[in-house]
């Protein structure tokens, strides 16, 4: 495979600028995670130690390999909701290496709000549970949770992807033959009791760690009948009398210990065999993305440069390199597993999107995992490009992705607008990671142009009542259209939403897509086969 | 497989092949067998038709460092594909318009010395500008569309005076 030749002036203005501008970027990004992981007030962490228990943080640092990578998933989930109250969700989820195992896990965090579920942290849970039933990678729970958080009951409790669909998931896993390991270490209260329940090993705290459906207050509104903690449904209860917990632990550090010593004794996935070399450094620098990666999101940039300073010695096998040159397809090596490249080089065009979808299909054929690097504004408009069928072939992209069977990957590297985001694999496409870098934007179009639209409409509206607007008012409309857009267009929307599993330095990306390979290949890969194509 | 080096001004054409213990290498017409091991850091001992020898070797990207005997050596690997495209020549002279769009920013003029990857003109369309670059070092023959001027797909936008034959 050929290095791809870089045509990146380290030294020029734009370079310099850019990457000034990227490097504070990703100083507050790592800033915000920082918070997000471990600046709680006084007052909660206090609450922890008087409780005996430890922070959600220091649980993990026991469990994990020491010197072993953890992948950390949506850390900066729900930063943009419930006034910036909830880090994280109220959940710590990621992959790492437990015992010599690829597991992920996944941990309430009670110093925040008691580790109470709020339906963000609903769907992080269920999107952790869904990432271990496609990679088939074990679980390890921490569970130290108030249960679901009422005042917002109704936006978390009965619909087919809330609270419910943990406990279909973890049954799911079971059936799959995939373990889960329950490590309860603070309250289990209500649905959140069926997480150990529905777990293959459970081991609980003595003294800190309780299941129960309805806590003590609940049995004493409903039967009159006062009870401890301890006694509804601490350690002894559940170890020896009604078969719920597995294994007693005397502290927490006993009980993490005996959950290692579980997670050691799995077996070991056989991994999907694909295409694998010695794993070779990129020969491009990866710190020049920084410089490369455009301060404005319009400005389009040559997706090569990003590829060289990704894959192994910056080797990259170009497919059809003078056919729909807008997407750029082929092969490279990442850790040295063999991947197919899909990468926007500008709009998508007729020719770019059957080229598109033909490499798709190639890939599938070769066993060959897919990765999507998206810098996309849409496909083409205008009447030439309906007239030669630009949307049955982004129609046709879209099948192709959809009936793709190896693992896919998608990474938002720059802009993610309109039915691009489709063609390129975008969250609802199942790909099995699916990261964004912090500059990113995504939206159905462009801000100013739904500003514009909208506004258009508002006018015009106004206009048959007679009313004629000043440039002020029209300004008005616009204005708070545009704000709420780009607020609503951001990366750290986003990860917000878990519209994606993280955001990424673009530095990590290489190591996070390492690790995501690596867990997609403890699942088999099954025969290709798609609906119908229009042609 | 087949490996180019380049050292000094020297092109070196080996293949290298499978043998029971170690290497074949094939160069010209001669065959030798070669086996390597390593001795730590980047010491290495090096066999060659059953003589032995202790080498330093240090690679860096595409450049291999070797001191072996008393003798310094810098090989410069060659990629076949690289080599035989740089040959291939035939590109077209005129950058076109990859979609319909306007121009937005003119940097260069007729008869500026340009180098490859060089910014010539800024277009915009469907939302994104892109720059139009030097395609190879040469001279600007002509700047086809003006600032502002809107253009189709496959307009010619800038052109390079032709090379010189080789």
């Amino acid at each position: 495979m050929r290095r791809i030749q870089s045509n990146v002036d380290v030294r020029s203005d734009t370079f310099l600028a850019n990457r000034e501008h990227n490097r504070a970027l990703i100083a507050a990004l790592r800033g915000r995670q920082e918070e997000a992981r471990s600046r709680r007030p006084e007052r909660d962490l206090k609450r922890l130690g008087r409780q005996g228990k430890l922070f959600v943080r220091d649980r993990l640092a026991l469990l994990l390999d020491p010197g072993t990578p953890f992948l950390e998933l949506s850390t900066l989930a729900a930063n943009m909701a419930y006034d910036g109250e909830v880090p994280g969700a109220g959940q710590v989820t990621g992959i790492g290496i437990v015992s010599g195992r690829e597991v992920i896990i996944r941990a309430d965090d009670a110093s925040v709000k008691g580790g109470a579920w709020y339906p963000l942290s609903i769907k992080k849970i269920v999107r952790t549970l869904d990432i271990a039933i496609e990679n088939r990678l074990p679980v390890v729970h921490i569970c130290d949770s108030a249960g679901g958080f009422l005042p917002l009951q109704a936006d978390l409790f009965a619909d087919r992807y809330y609270a419910g669909r943990i406990f279909r998931n973890q049954c799911t896993l079971s059936k799959m033959g995939v373990p889960q390991v329950a490590i309860v270490a603070g309250h289990c209260t209500a649905g959140g009791a069926y997480i150990p329940a529905l777990s293959e090993y459970s081991v609980i705290v003595r003294g800190t760690g309780a299941i129960f459906l309805g806590g003590p207050p609940l049995v004493k509104a409903a039967t009159g009948e006062v009870v401890t903690a301890d006694e509804l449904g601490g350690c002894d209860l559940h170890t020896q009398v009604s078969g719920t917990a597995d294994y007693p632990a005397a502290s927490e550090q006993e009980a993490i210990a005996i959950a290692r010593d579980i997670v050691g004794q799995l077996a070991r996935p056989q991994k999907t065999a694909i295409d694998r070399e010695e794993p070779e450094e990129p020969s491009y620098d990866p710190e020049e993305l920084y410089g490369i990666i455009p301060r404005d999101v319009k400005i389009q940039f040559d997706m090569r440069e990003i590829i060289a300073r990704l894959v192994d010695g910056s080797r990259f096998h170009e497919y059809q390199p003078a056919y729909g040159t807008t997407l750029i397809c082929g092969f490279a090596r990442l850790w040295g597993y063999k991947v197919a490249i899909l990468a926007n080089n500008g709009v998508l065009f007729n020719d770019s999107s059957l080229k598109g979808a033909h490499f798709m299909e190639l890939a599938n054929q070769n066993r060959t995992p897919l990765l999507f690097l998206q810098n996309i504004t849409g496909y083409m408009v205008g009447r030439e490009y309906e007239a030669r069928g630009i949307t049955k072939d982004g129609a046709k992209m879209i099948m192709a992705v959809t009936g793709s069977v190896v693992p896919k990957f998608t990474v938002i590297v720059n802009g993610s607008f309109g039915a691009g985001n489709y063609g390129m694999c975008g969250r609802a496409f199942d790909a099995r990671f699916h990261f964004m870098w912090p500059q990113g934007q995504i939206s159905v179009m462009g801000g100013e142009q739904a500003a514009g639209v909208l506004s258009e409409i508002k006018i015009k509206q106004l206009e048959r009542e007679g009313r004629k607007l000043s440039a002020a008012e029209v300004a008005a409309i616009r204005e708070p259209i545009l704000e709420e857009y780009t607020r609503c267009s951001s990366a750290y929307y986003s990860t917000s939403e878990l519209w994606d599993d993280g955001l990424l330095d673009p530095l990590d990306t290489r190591n996070a897509l390492g690790i995501g390979i690596s867990c997609a290949l403890n699942s088999p890969i099954g025969e290709p086969g798609y609906g119908v194509f229009r042609f | 497989m087949k490996r180019i080096f380049r050292i000094g001004e020297d092109r070196h054409e080996l293949l290298v092949l499978p043998h029971r213990s170690g290497r074949i290498l094939r160069i010209g017409a001669n065959e030798h067998v070669a086996r390597l091991a390593s001795l730590g850091a980047c010491e290495y001992r090096v066999e060659l038709d059953g003589v032995a020898h202790r080498a330093w070797i240090v690679v860096r990207g595409d450049t291999i460092h070797v001191h072996l005997g008393g003798r310094s050596w810098t090989l410069e690997t060659i990629d076949e594909l690289a080599e035989t495209s740089a040959r291939g020549g035939g590109a077209s002279d005129t950058a076109e318009a990859p979609m319909p769009g306007t121009v937005v920013r003119v940097q260069v003029e007729a008869g500026d010395a340009v180098k490859r990857g060089q910014t010539l003109v800024v277009i915009e369309s469907m939302k994104m500008e892109t720059a139009v670059v030097a395609w190879r070092d040469g001279i600007v023959a002509a700047v086809h569309r003006p600032l502002g001027a809107t253009f189709d797909r496959k307009a010619p936008l800038v052109s390079l005076e032709p090379e010189p034959a080789a």
